[in-house]
């Protein structure tokens, strides 16, 4: 008699460990069917992004970088005022009476660094190309400085001029790897021959990890920044999305070194950015 | 934008023949004076890198050549003379064009100088 109940304590323990596992399995799938549907997520965003550069990678920048930064260019000014201490031993050593181009200038703020030079600040967007210039209205000024609104992917720049010129954060914006070869390409042709190259760019080693190279990043846009037309929303910020690409380290060294006469001296990483000296070869 | 800028920029437009992308034509309709400090070296250097020429025919340009006497090419023994010096960083960099354009001499494209600043964006058709 006992044990026959002991048999059917058994079972019954037997059912529920069975029911358990059961369960457990189950969750196990559902988890695993939530992931499917993140990744398929994951890959429908990154589908839209390549899809638009298909279409139209001007467009496409034009959209998620141009005007972004229309509509940010009063707040970003005020949070990107400090030189780069690498930025500014780079323009600041050269021979009085350089040339220096900056290319993507943004507001300016690399445009005036030492009076021993003339720097041309050239930037496509109109709003920060505007900030740019006023921050050269002051009554006496050492420092030279033009800015003018121009497209990286073809200067109106003349060829082999300029003793220095910097690409600071600028190349992350362009969305096709042929783009990113053509605004090099203009960089390099405008340098003069045995002229130096800075260019800073994000990298995808950084402390933030990304899951993927190609990202849009939200700028929350304070109210006090706001146009006319955002003031009618009843917020206290927007967000809006600026498109990146994160190089990996070596991703752009790789490009430079098509160019046969380009010498690349340095590929270092500073701050969360992958940074490159190079020097154009002396003709022969 | 200063004087010393139009020395340095070129005509991008596809159908410019190439010996035409360089110089650019002046058209001024508002211009100004702005003081800059004085840099003796940088101007005697720049002297190299830029296009005499060039400036001489942008100084006409906007009708300053009775203003700013300069002479048809840079004497040798420049450094000596700090009044030519001063005429010259005058020239290059305290004049400073804010409204006016800027026209390609191949294809008569003008692009416009608006707030001091030369728009040189092309649209699609215009690209290489």
């Amino acid at each position: 008699m006992e044990k026959e109940i002991e048999k059917e304590i058994e079972k019954e323990i037997e059912k529920e460990i069975e029911k358990e596992i059961e369960k457990e399995n189950q969750n196990e799938i559902e988890k695993e069917i939530e992931k499917e549907i993140e990744k398929e997520i994951e890959k429908e965003n990154q589908n839209e992004i390549e899809k638009e550069n298909e279409i139209n990678a001007d467009d496409f920048e034009s959209k998620f970088v141009n005007q972004t930064y229309s509509q940010i260019a009063e707040h970003f000014n005020q949070t990107r005022k400090k030189v780069w201490p690498q930025v500014f031993d780079f323009i600041s050593n050269s021979e009085c009476g350089s040339l220096v181009a900056d290319i993507g200038c943004g507001n300016g703020k690399n445009c005036r660094v030492s009076e021993n030079i003339f720097t041309l600040g050239s930037d496509r967007n109109e709003e920060l190309a505007k900030i740019a210039n006023n921050l050269n209205n002051l009554p006496t000024c050492q420092m030279k400085t033009s800015i003018i609104i121009d497209d990286n992917l073809n200067l109106s720049l003349r060829s082999n001029f300029f003793d220095k010129v910097i690409s600071i954060a600028v190349l992350h914006h362009f969305s096709t790897i042929d783009r990113r070869i053509l605004a090099l390409q203009e960089l390099f042709r405008i340098t003069k021959p045995g002229g130096h190259i800075l260019i800073t760019v994000w990298a995808f080693e950084q402390k933030k990890k990304y899951e993927k190279q190609d990202v849009m990043i939200p700028w929350k846009l304070q109210k006090r920044f706001f146009n006319q037309k955002q003031l009618e929303k009843d917020q206290e910020q927007i967000e809006l999305k600026r498109y990146y690409h994160l190089f990996y380290k070596g991703e752009l060294k790789e490009l430079i070194e098509k160019f046969e006469n380009i010498n690349l001296i340095s590929e270092t990483f500073n701050s969360d950015n992958w940074v490159y000296l190079c020097e154009k070869k002396k003709q022969q | 934008m200063k004087l010393i800028t139009h020395n340095m920029l070129e005509s991008r437009v596809k159908d410019c023949p190439d010996d035409k992308r360089f110089p650019l034509g002046i058209n001024a309709t508002k211009v100004i004076e702005q003081k800059v400090v004085l840099n003796k070296q940088f101007i005697i250097n720049i002297l190299t890198k830029i296009d005499w020429e060039v400036l001489l025919e942008a100084i006409k340009q906007i009708g300053y050549n009775e203003k700013i006497e300069l002479p048809l090419e840079i004497p040798v023994e420049i450094e000596k003379d700090d009044d030519l010096i001063m005429k010259i960083h005058h020239a290059l960099l305290e004049i400073e064009i804010i409204e006016g354009e800027l026209i390609c001499q191949g294809t008569g494209r003008k692009f416009t100088i608006k707030e001091g600043i030369a728009n040189m964006l092309l649209n699609s058709e215009e690209l290489k």
